[in-house]
Formats: C-alpha cells, sequence, structure tokens
C-alpha cells in the first residue's frame, strides 16, 4: 500500500512522492499500559476528522481492526507511558489521547523488541489538544535490526494548544513515521524533534505535515541523523499555510550526517503558501562534517573516526535529552552508549 | 491609521500585445496525426533519419502518460493546436528583406536595434520559421557557426546535428518532449570551436503570431573545448482568446573547460502553454550559468536540467518568477552531479500578486560517483497579498558521503524589520518599500546584459504607494 504521501506531488523520476509498505496486520493488542500518572478517563470524542500521516490506506487498515482503540482523555498534568509487546508477526494498535483545556500531557510510547526478533508494530496514534493544552508524544523505535514498524500521527491543535512530538529511531529494518498536525486554532502549535540512524541495509520513510490555519500559528520541525552502510532515507516535511492563518510562522531544517559512500539520502522540505503575512524558512544540511570542525577536533588529539562517532551520537543525544520521561531517557541513553557506530568511511 | 496596501504593477504587455492579421501563411490542420507529421516532414525537406524520428517521437507522445504533479493543463487541447504555421517568407540575412508586417514587429521588440548596439548575431523566428539570421563576420571568421537548425542539417555539420539531436532530451523524457519530437521546427545550431571566446551575446528571438498555433523551436548549442559564449533567448506573443503552446526544446553541450551563459527572458501571452524543456551536459571543468526570467504565460512548466558529468564541472543558476493574475507559473531547476568535485548554486526568487501562483519546484542529485561536490541553494518568494500563492518544492538525493548539501528557502511579505531600519535612516517609508521589492528582483537584473536588465526591469515596473499592509 502507498504511504506518507507528499500534499504537492513532484516528479516520478524521483520517487519520493509517497513510500510502499506491504505491511498488514490481522491483530493488535500488544501495546500495554506501563504506568499512568495523573487523572486519566476513557475518551468518547470523535477522532474522525484527525488525518493521519500515513494516510487513507493505513487508515483504512487501522479502522478495519477488531480491537477498539486505546482511548484516554487526560486533565490537569498526566503522564501516560506505553511499551510495545514484542511478538514474531505483525500487528496494528490504535491509540487516541485527548488533552482537556488547560492540561500538561505526556504519552510516552516504547516500540522495542528484542535484537532478532521480527516482529512488526503498527500504531496509528491520533491526538486532539484542546484550548490551552500541551501535549507531548513521545516514540522511541528500538525494535532490533530484524524489527518494522509502521506509524501514523494525527493530531489537531485548538485555540493555544501545542503539541510537541519526539520521534527516536534508534533501530529498525524499517521504519515509516510521520505526523500530521493542523493547527485549526489561534497560536496553536507544533514543535517535532527527529532523530534518527539508519545502518546496514534499513530503510526510514518519514513524513510531517503542518497545515496552518488558524492565526499566528507557528511550528518548528527539526530533524537530525546519521546513515551508515547502505541505508536509505528519505525526509519528508511540508509546512502548508493555509488562507487565513495571518501571522503564522513555521520553519524546518534537517541534518544529515552521511558516514560513508553507499548511503541514499533524500529530503524534500515543502512550503505551501496561500497566506501572504506569514513566515516560511527551510534548511538542509546534508553530507560530511566541515572540515574545519575535523579539522578542530583532530587538533585536540581525537582520531577522526572518534570525531564522526561522538558527532554521530550527539545528533541522537539531543533529541533524547528533550525526553521528558526519566525512565525512557535513561533506556536511551543505555542503547545509544552500547551503539557501534561504522567509521570506516569516514575522512578528514 | 488605516494602511495601504503597497500597489505592485502587472507586468506591462502593451510593448508585447500586438498582432499582425494572418495572411498569406501556410498551415497544418489542427490536431496532430502521422499524416500532419509527415506533411511538416516534407515541407522541411527532412533527411530521412529525421523523418522516421518524427515519426517515432509520435508514437512515444501517443504511448506517455500527461503529467499529473504540476500545473492543470486540462484546457490544453492538442486537437485544437495547429503544429506548424510558415510565413511567407524565406530566410533572409538582411532585415531589409523581411517582410514589412514582420520586420515591423522585430522592430518593436527591438531586435534590429539591439543586433545593431551588442549581439554578435541574432536569429529570427516568425511561428515556425526562421524569417532572419544573421552572424557578425568577424565572429564567423573565427569558425563559430550561427545558422538554422534546418540548413545545418544538410550541410558539413549535419553529421554533428544527428549525433547530438534529442540526445539530452530524448523523447521518452516526457509526453511534451515526444510532441516536440514529432512536429519541431525552426530554433538555432550555434558550434564554437575550440579556444573560441564570442565577446558578445549571440541572441535568439522567438514570435509566436497566429492563434491556436505551436511554436516547437530546437536550439542546439555546442560550445567545444575551452571556448566561451553568452546565448539570450527571448520570446513573446500576443495574447488571443485560444490557448497557444510553446514546447521548444534546448540542449546545450559544453566540452571541458568550455563556458555557456544562457539567458532567457520569457514573456508568452497569458494564453499560453510554456512547456519548453532545457537541459545542457558540461564535461571537464566546464562551466554552465543559466540566467532566466519567467514572466508571462498562462501555464508554465520550465526547469533547465544541467548534467555535471565532468570533474570539477559548474553551473549556477539564477532565476526569477513573476506571477499575477490568471498565471500558474511552476519554474525551477534539475542538476545532476555524477563526477568528483563538481558544484552548483542556485539562486531562485519570485513573486505573486493579483491570484498569480508560483511554484519553484527543483531536484539536486548527487549520485555516488560525485565525491567532493558541493551545492547551494537559495530560494526566496515573496507574497504581495493574500488571493496569490507560492509553493516551494526542492527535492534532494545525495549518494555519496563526500559532499556538501545546503538549501535554504524563505516565503514570506516585505519584512517590516528592514522597512524600519531603513527609515531609521531618514528614507521615506514609501521610497523604502520600493528599494526592497525593487532590489529583490535585482540578482536576476544584474546578471543579464544590461539592455537586457533594462527590458526585465522594464517588465517588472513597481509603483509602490504606502505600505503592505
Amino acid at each position: 500500500m502507498k504511504i506518507n504521501t507528499l500534499p504537492a506531488p513532484t516528479w516520478r523520476w524521483l520517487r519520493m512522492n509517497q513510500g510502499e509498505t506491504d505491511f498488514d496486520a490481522g491483530k493488535g493488542g500488544r501495546l500495554l499500559i506501563a504506568e499512568r500518572r495523573g487523572d486519566w478517563t476513557p475518551c468518547a470524542r470523535d477522532f474522525s476528522a484527525v488525518k493521519g500521516s500515513a494516510g487513507e490506506a493505513f487508515a483504512a487498515l487501522a479502522a478495519n481492526m477488531e480491537e477498539k482503540p486505546l482511548a484516554l482523555s487526560a486533565s490537569g498534568e498526566a503522564l501516560l507511558r506505553l511499551c510495545w509487546r514484542a511478538e514474531e508477526g505483525a500487528a496494528l494498535d490504535r491509540v487516541r489521547i485527548a488533552a482537556e483545556p488547560g492540561s500538561r500531557v505526556t504519552a510516552v510510547m516504547d516500540i522495542a523488541a528484542p535484537e532478532g526478533c521480527s516482529g512488526e508494530a503498527g500504531l496509528e496514534t491520533l491526538l486532539l489538544a484542546d484550548e490551552g493544552a500541551e501535549l507531548t508524544l513521545v516514540q522511541i523505535f528500538r525494535v532490533g535490526a530484524e524489527g518494522r514498524s509502521v506509524v501514523s500521527v494525527g493530531g489537531e491543535c485548538a485555540k493555544d494548544a501545542r503539541i510537541r512530538l519526539i520521534q527516536l529511531v534508534l533501530d529498525g529494518r524499517e521504519t515509516d513515521l510521520g505526523a500530521h498536525v493542523l493547527l485549526r486554532g489561534e497560536g496553536s502549535d507544533f514543535t517535532a524533534r527527529i532523530g534518527y540512524r539508519a545502518n546496514r541495509d534499513h530503510r526510514i520513510d518519514m513524513n510531517y505535515v503542518v497545515p496552518h490555519e488558524g492565526k499566528r500559528t507557528t511550528c518548528d520541525i527539526q530533524a537530525a541523523g546519521v546513515l551508515e552502510d547502505t541505508a536509505r532515507k528519505i525526509f519528508r516535511g511540508t509546512i502548508d499555510f493555509r488562507r487565513g492563518s495571518a501571522g503564522a510562522v513555521g520553519a524546518e531544517t534537517e541534518d544529515v550526517l552521511l558516514m560513508n559512500d553507499g548511503t541514499v539520502n533524500q529530503t524534500i522540505p515543502l512550503i505551501l503558501c496561500a497566506e501572504e503575512d506569514v513566515s516560511g524558512t527551510h534548511g538542509a544540511t546534508i553530507g560530511r562534517l566541515s572540515e574545519e570542525l575535523v579539522y578542530y577536533m583532530a587538533s585536540r588529539g581525537m582520531p577522526v573516526e572518534l570525531i564522526y562517532r561522538q558527532m554521530a551520537l550527539s545528533r541522537l543525544n539531543a533529541v533524547a535529552a528533550q525526553i521528558p520521561d526519566e525512565a525512557t531517557r535513561v533506556a536511551v541513553a543505555e542503547y545509544l552508549n552500547g551503539a557501534d557506530f561504522d567509521t570506516d568511511g569516514t575522512t578528514v | 491609521m488605516e494602511k495601504e496596501k503597497t500597489y505592485v504593477e502587472d507586468v506591462d504587455r502593451e510593448l508585447y500585445d500586438f498582432r499582425n492579421a494572418e495572411k498569406d501563411v501556410w498551415k497544418v490542420g489542427e490536431g496532430l496525426t502521422p499524416a500532419i507529421v509527415e506533411t511538416i516532414s516534407r515541407e522541411k525537406n527532412d533527411p530521412e533519419w529525421m523523418r522516421a524520428f518524427r515519426l517515432k517521437s509520435l508514437d512515444i507522445y501517443n504511448r506517455t502518460e500527461m503529467v499529473d504533479w504540476g500545473p492543470d493543463i486540462e484546457g490544453l487541447d492538442m486537437d485544437n493546436i495547429v503544429t506548424y504555421v510558415r510565413p511567407n517568407t524565406k530566410m533572409n540575412v538582411d532585415w531589409a528583406d523581411v517582410p514589412e508586417e514582420i520586420r515591423d514587429t522585430f522592430e518593436r521588440l527591438g531586435i534590429p536595434q539591439a543586433e545593431r548596439a551588442s549581439l554578435a548575431g541574432v536569429g529570427a523566428q516568425y511561428d515556425s520559421e526562421l524569417v532572419y539570421h544573421n552572424v557578425r563576420e568577424e565572429v564567423a571568421a573565427m569558425g563559430v557557426v550561427y545558422t538554422d537548425l534546418e540548413s545545418a542539417m544538410h550541410g558539413p555539420y549535419g553529421d554533428m546535428i544527428h549525433d547530438h539531436f534529442m540526445k539530452l532530451v530524448p523523447p521518452t523524457d516526457h509526453k511534451f518532449a515526444a510532441l516536440h519530437g514529432a512536429v519541431w521546427s525552426g530554433g538555432s545550431f550555434v558550434y564554437v570551436p575550440p579556444g573560441v571566446t564570442v565577446e558578445i551575446p549571440l541572441q535568439s528571438y522567438f514570435r509566436l503570431n497566429a492563434p491556436g498555433a505551436g511554436q516547437f523551436e530546437h536550439t542546439l548549442i555546442i560550445v567545444d573545448e575551452g571556448a566561451n559564449l553568452h546565448f539570450i533567448e527571448g520570446c513573446s506573443a500576443p495574447k488571443y482568446n485560444v490557448a497557444n503552446l510553446h514546447a521548444g526544446c534546448v540542449e546545450l553541450y559544453v566540452a571541458k573547460n568550455a563556458k555557456l551563459r544562457y539567458s532567457t527572458i520569457e514573456n508568452w501571452s497569458k494564453n499560453m502553454y510554456n512547456l519548453n524543456t532545457k537541459r545542457a551536459r558540461i564535461e571537464e571543468g566546464g562551466v554552465m550559468e543559466w540566467v532566466s526570467g519567467s514572466f508571462g504565460s498562462h501555464v508554465s512548466y520550465l526547469y533547465p536540467m544541467t548534467l555535471l558529468t565532468g570533474e570539477g564541472a559548474r553551473m549556477t543558476y539564477t532565476g526569477i518568477t513573476f506571477a499575477g493574475a490568471g498565471q500558474n507559473l511552476d519554474t525551477g531547476m534539475k542538476v545532476v552531479h555524477s563526477a568528483p568535485k563538481t558544484s552548483s548554486a542556485i539562486t531562485a526568487k519570485s513573486i505573486s500578486k493579483d491570484g498569480g501562483i508560483s511554484t519553484y519546484r527543483s531536484a539536486v542529485v548527487m549520485t555516488e560517483k560525485a565525491a567532493g561536490s558541493k551545492s547551494s541553494a537559495s530560494c526566496e518568494s515573496l507574497m504581495l497579498d493574500d488571493i496569490s500563492r507560492s509553493d516551494t518544492i526542492p527535492a534532494m538525493d545525495i549518494r555519496t558521503s563526500q559532499a556538501d548539501v545546503g538549501h535554504e528557502a524563505k516565503i514570506g511579505r516585505i519584512s517590516d524589520d528592514a522597512i524600519f531600519y531603513l527609515m531609521s535612516r531618514g528614507i521615506p517609508e514609501a521610497d523604502a518599500r520600493a528599494m526592497i521589492v525593487s532590489g529583490f528582483a535585482d540578482s536576476v537584473s544584474k546578471e543579464l546584459p544590461l539592455e537586457y536588465a533594462v527590458e526585465m526591469n522594464n517588465l517588472i515596473r513597481l509603483e509602490m504607494k504606502g505600505s503592505i499592509g
């Protein structure tokens, strides 16, 4: 099925307009609540208007699941930690979270599997941030070298609401992820911090879409990652200023460190603009470390291989440091401490 | 205090929007059939290989899908397009021999005057055929060939044309490349021998006068080793109530250590579908410079492509697009780095107003052979009202770690901070705004020869009142 479709397509020969996946799941129930803090109640809100980043085909697959979605609503200050229970085969779960007015809600999803497990995790997460609410979603992907994740995130922000997204891809044979967040309410905000690492012949396919409808809405998408061996990655990022979004500001940046030849890095950052009084920027930096940086650090006695390893780690650590949940932050730090980067192809 | 909106004038079309009655012209019927293609081939006295090429291209056209990713071109019905219109004159080397009405057309466009003042040679095409082609004697004496493609095909450069024609842009590239291969007519052939520097530019000007017609000129330029050329392309048409089509093709070959600058001021009328294809191949140490101003057309698909195939080859692209009422201009560039230490630098600007749609679309591709290559891109869009649209769609595909790729884009209105800064230096607000808007286009106009920069500035006459609100 086609997933992660660009809102405005471009030349077909680039093969960037959408991703493809043969992910198919017949059952769910692999997501467990590991920790729940604060005031959470079952949620009967209608999420049908919230669009997910993976697109209609994935949404239809999710809608056909027999298991009902985990639907919760939170008020005040609340935290929910969910863990993916790894097993062989494919499974798809659905989560709905509503952050009530003025609340501070954090949801952490740790999608993990032991090394060698070829389990496939499908996850559709839809979010509603009510007026003045701040909803933080953290998704960690560490499904091992054989695991696969297909993740769709959708959200809507009411007036002065904020959705923060932190996604960290630490491994996985194939990872499809992204977010579609509609900034409907005046003064609403979306912030995304994405870190990724892909090695071997692994593939990461990302799609972030932020339609600005409300006045003075803001978004800031920052992605930083490391590619090694023959890994492939595509980053699609779209800031969509719709008519009426006067005073909106959007920014997206990507910083990709390529550790060796053989990697494939594709980046397509879109700005769509139908409103005069807005400001949209994007920037991308792709390649190896600057000669000045390497020279400076080498002159301080660091071997080139170590410089590259440290700079690769720093990209992931910078995102990990923003995870508000300490238990998850520690788990990520432990994983990264043991990470072995291939620095054979690095040069000054 | 109520702010008064900045008023930015439409591109002034009075200079271009005059038409001549169709008389004594010969044309094929509307639509696209093998019989029409055969007729064009016969009329042009094609060699057999070209006749076969046209028919093969038509077959590819019929089998190729319409594009599905850009501006809407449903208003273009090929069944209503006349693909070949021959004016009642042969190609001349003296303006005095050009029929008066056609000569007057080019006089009003300033072409003969420009030739006298600042050009090394001129080609002037009217509908489907060149009506004038000439090159200065001293330039010809250096071995520079500048002529129409049809004559060259039958002369000593016939083999060279056979070896290069539609090799960079094959008919299989896309539907309108196939259409071009089937019905192309007119255009120029330039050959600059090794080591020759043509000090002043050559120019080809394309005028489409016939309503409901297509223009399919082919420009083939070969700049041999160590040579240097500046080529200027201009085009215009009067406005009609029926769709016109421009599906030209430009193929540029830049040999080792050679340099080519290709400047275009595109000013087609607002009933024109401009589906043009331009491509350059640059060998070791060669330099390609694109300077592009897109002002006209109802719909435009225009993305000059550069293939950097030799070590150290370089490319720069400087372009501006001005989309006003009724215009959907999809412009940009493509570059493929496929050799070590190549570089590309892109500066793109656009202005949208009165409901105009401007899209910047690009592709920067670095293959695994492009170690040590660099690319930088800067893209700025100015929105002058809230009924217009401006999109940027830049793609990057990087397959070597030994690369430095940077991309920046900015969309917005005139910065209040910039206005404030200039005003704090004593410049009145209206003048400050005029300076900023005019300066927005400067990066392109300064790359053009003076006469053409003046023309471009005439095209964007920015009249400032009050402030952007």
